[in-house]
């Protein structure tokens, strides 16, 4: 063809900055994950024990509103570390049903489908990609964990006066760490299953067999073989020893058996190592369909 | 006995999935023979297929297939096979393994089941791959196993759902003359795609369809006969085109007479077909012109599609 | 002609010899499936898991030998009704039977069943039939090799326990009980898997109904798998703690109540499937 007659021309309007490109694929996780009713209704029933904690914090604090219920709150639950630990872990499990939930289609369809290269292949890197998936998961888990307790612990300090804020500002510290810790670990197993096992179905299983079978299994190492160490299998386990350092509870306060001989140290190894080893099968296998880019 | 019944009979069948129309309102008869549903992607030819073989339900309506339907699999499947268009298959089969399975399954002894997989594999011309995961199939050969899959139980109705897709050429000859063969056999054969060119030569009936609804049936001529509105094009070929045009445009259902630029003949179009036959052989007669050819220019499905739905029939397809 | 003599008469007619050869094939292919296809390794896996630790029990801690029989036959009770019976079987069930379906559908060759001359019942009896054939080998296979470490190392004392003492018919208990939690939750899941596009999050459901059985309503007890399994179990386990939730029986029954039970709750739900699957169109949408 003539050099004259050649009209196409390369795009080369404007473009978004690279560092918000992985808000691309954050809001269309985000539409996807909403288009199921019942997805959605159940985030909402997530938002329940921050409304409860909420009414009890406000009904603590108010004599009127006590009196017209006919209830005297007194001392029987006191809002203290052990409170805001216990709300933690029912919103956990709350959250982790939702990442169980959405976290695997997530991913696992854009390999089943092979669309994970067409992404990779667009200027967008390995890191942004995951980036992009895991800042939908990180937002819904944080708008179910974190930010109500510390709103409430905002509320309850705010009510409570006399410096408690200030007195007990470390257990927001706790919050937060406590809560990102989880976040990290559930969100990349979830990515790391849902990028192994293609089938959406099998990744949400696999995901409540770590977390309910793998515990299992780890009991049955320590019955057999008369040991403790296959409690570094059982992440609910570990993770409540290191909430429980985070939120500064004695020991007395858990009932679970042996809870207390297994180390600090070798909880936060398993956490991390959890972590470390999703974060390695991410990468593995991402890399491998990653096109290669001038 | 039901099969004494020739016909697939569809009796104002309806489908709708959610709020989205399939079909609608399909009243349809199809007698032995090949059989093409034409129309463009999304027009229902599938939709139209699949409730034919039970892998959908009609909203409302009823399907016979020779008197026959899905509610009795074991009578309604040994006559019926249904090539889908789906391109997928159970994991890890080699294709001897897929042909020889759905026999199975079908209660044909291991015996039979061997000699009539091969009997198809052998028809379809994949005997020397037949061994080979079908996994490692290119699309062309998955679409012939699937179809070997289809005929092995030698079904009086083959069903088969644009079945030339990823056939390289020499296929769809080899393809197209099995359907051929199929027909004059005496089975229904029954095929939808949207290459008109293709399936028009081995049609001897079309259904046409445009978003849901069937918009014309029968033998292409009959249903071109019908397109009143657009008038036939004929094209003639004779060495005295100026004369026999000009004695033909003098005709009152001839509405336009155009010369070829090769100067060697003439397109006419003309309201009434049959009257024009008859002046034109008067007209060679009485002028003394040789005639080369006379062929209908738009007596194809492709033709019959645009004047009807509208389609952009260019390049052969919808 | 009367509503028995028309009955009667349509038995006889039934093309049972057809739906004979069809169960067979599907049986065959299935199986094959099931237990030879690389996505099967997890439920190995999961199967064998403990198995492997017994056997590493057996070779390492020779310092039992002789004086642990009693405390091994409880280690065994603990494993086979907490790990295999609530967890192991309940997943590895999980995954193979809903495969059975739903595993067509993602993978787009349900189709190809529909499509045969073949009554829709007979693909559900087939399929069933496949998994619980293969879920048994493979969980049967590991607890039945758990069961030989766990008293193989003993020696003659082992020998004496199993084939003198109370050991074969525990062992035999065992299996049996294997054998009726793959019919049970492989019933369950085959359903949930024609009713849910995702039916894990009704798993999820079940699992929690299935470990909190023992405080509800003694009626609603009868409707779980595990009321009946546990009232089978050989070697009756101490209500310590939460195990409380694993070994206390409310209103037990006699075993044949509880198999004819467990089987009786089986068919029902089979006969729910074979509703569900005569009502399945094929639409082969993303999963």
């Amino acid at each position: 063809m003539a050099v004259y007659k050649r009209t196409y021309k390369a795009y080369r309007g404007a473009m978004t900055p690279t560092w918000s490109r992985f808000t691309v694929l954050s809001r269309y996780g985000f539409s996807t994950l909403f288009e199921s009713r019942l997805f959605t209704a159940y985030t909402v029933v997530c938002i329940v024990p921050f409304l409860i904690g909420l009414a009890f914090i406000y009904l603590m604090h108010s004599s009127a509103a006590q009196a017209l219920l006919g209830v005297r709150m007194g001392n029987v639950l006191e809002v203290n570390n052990k409170w805001f630990l216990n709300f933690l872990a029912v919103e956990s499990w709350m959250g982790f049903v939702l990442t169980a939930w959405g976290a695997p289609g997530m991913i696992s369809k854009d390999f089943a489908n092979s669309s994970i290269q067409l992404y990779l292949s667009r200027p967008l890197s390995r890191a942004e990609y995951l980036v992009g998936k895991v800042s939908v998961l990180a937002s819904l888990l944080s708008l179910t964990t974190w930010i109500p307790a510390l709103i409430l612990f905002g509320i309850h300090a705010g009510l409570q006066g006399d410096g408690w804020g200030w007195k007990n500002l470390w257990m927001a510290g706790s919050i937060f760490v406590g809560c990102m810790l989880w976040i990290a670990l559930i969100s990349l197993l979830a990515m790391a299953i849902g990028v192994w096992v293609r089938w959406r179905i099998a990744a949400t299983a696999l995901l409540f067999a770590t977390f309910f079978l793998l515990p299992a299994f780890s009991e049955v190492m320590n019955l057999v073989l008369r040991t403790k160490w296959g409690r570094l299998l059982d992440l609910p386990y570990v993770i409540v020893i290191v909430w429980r350092h985070l939120f500064r509870i004695e020991p007395a306060g858990f009932s679970r058996t042996n809870v207390d001989s297994f180390p600090l140290w070798a909880a936060w190894m398993s956490v991390l190592a959890f972590c470390a080893f999703s974060v390695f099968l991410l990468n593995t296998r991402l890399k491998a369909r990653e096109v290669s880019r001038g | 006995m039901s099969t004494e019944i020739k016909e697939i009979v569809f009796d104002n069948v309806s489908k709708f999935y959610g709020e989205v129309l399939g079909v609608n309102r399909v009243n349809l008869t199809i007698p032995p023979g090949v059989t093409s549903l034409v129309g463009p992607n999304g027009s229902g030819k599938t939709t139209l297929m699949n409730l034919m073989t039970g892998l959908v339900r009609p909203t409302q309506g009823s399907i016979t297939v020779l008197g026959l339907t899905p509610q009795q699999p074991e009578e309604f499947f040994r006559h019926v096979g249904y090539c889908t268009q789906f391109d997928s298959f159970p994991k890890g089969v080699t294709g001897f393994e897929f042909v020889f399975q759905s026999l199975l399954l079908r209660g044909i002894t291991r015996v039979q089941a061997n000699q009539l997989a091969w009997e198809a594999i052998d028809r379809v011309g994949l005997r020397e791959a037949a061994l080979r995961k079908v996994a490692g199939y290119s699309k062309g050969m998955r679409q012939r196993i699937r179809l070997g899959q289809s005929i092995a139980h030698h079904p009086t109705v083959l069903v088969l759902d644009e079945p030339l897709n990823g056939l390289d050429p020499m296929a769809r000859a080899e393809t197209i003359a099995l359907f051929e063969a199929l027909g004059k056999e005496g089975m229904h054969v029954i095929l939808s795609s949207h290459v008109l060119h293709e399936v028009d030569k081995i049609s001897d009936q079309v259904v046409l369809m445009s978003f849901g609804y069937v918009v014309a049936e029968g033998k292409i001529h009959g249903v071109r006969s019908e397109v009143k509105e657009h008038p036939m094009q004929i094209l003639v070929r004779c060495d005295a085109p100026n004369r026999l045009a000009s004695r033909l445009f003098s005709q009152d259902h001839v509405v336009e007479a155009k010369l070829n630029n090769d100067g060697r003949g003439v397109l006419i179009r003309t309201r009434d077909a049959d009257e024009f036959y008859m002046i034109l052989n008067k007209i060679v007669v009485e002028d003394n012109i040789t005639l080369e050819t006379v062929a209908p220019a738009d007596d194809d499905v492709n033709s019959v599609y645009q004047y009807l739905v509208g389609g952009a029939g260019g390049g052969g397809t919808v | 002609m009367s509503s028995m003599a028309t009955a009667r008469k349509s038995w006889g007619d039934a093309p049972w010899q057809l739906w004979w050869s069809q169960l067979g094939a599907i049986f065959q292919i299935e199986v094959k499936k099931a237990i030879w296809m690389r996505r099967s390794i997890w439920i190995y896996l999961v199967a064998f898991g403990p198995t492997f630790l017994i056997a590493l029990h057996a070779i390492v801690d020779h310092a039992s030998v002789g004086v642990g029989i009693p405390v091994d036959t409880e280690m065994m009770a603990t494993i086979f009704q907490v790990y295999y019976l609530r967890l192991g079987i309940f997943f590895g069930c999980l995954g193979l039977f809903t495969w059975l379906f739903r595993g067509e559908v993602v993978e787009k060759s349900l189709h190809y069943y529909f499509l045969s001359p073949m009554r829709r019942e007979v693909l559900v009896l087939g399929k069933f039939v496949a998994g619980v054939a293969a879920s048994t080998v493979i969980f049967g296979t590991s607890v039945l090799l758990s069961f030989v470490f766990m008293y193989g190392h003993y020696g003659a004392a082992g020998r004496d326990y199993v084939y003198h003492g109370p050991g074969l018919g525990q062992l035999m208990a065992y299996l049996g009980v294997t054998v009726l939690a793959c019919i049970g939750y492989g019933s369950v899941f085959m359903a949930l898997s024609l009713v849910f596009k995702n039916p894990i999050l009704p798993g999820l459901f079940m699992l929690l109904w299935e470990t909190f059985h023992a405080v509800l309503p003694s009626w609603l007890q009868k409707l779980s798998i595990t009321f009946y399994l546990k009232q089978l179990s050989p070697v009756t386990l101490a209500p310590d703690g939460i195990m409380a939730l694993f070994t206390v029986i409310a209103e037990p029954v006699p075993a044949w109540l509880a198999v004819g039970g467990l089987l009786c709750l089986s068919v029902a739900i089979l006969l729910l499937a074979r509703i569900l699957i005569r009502r399945m169109e094929i639409s082969y949408l993303a999963d």
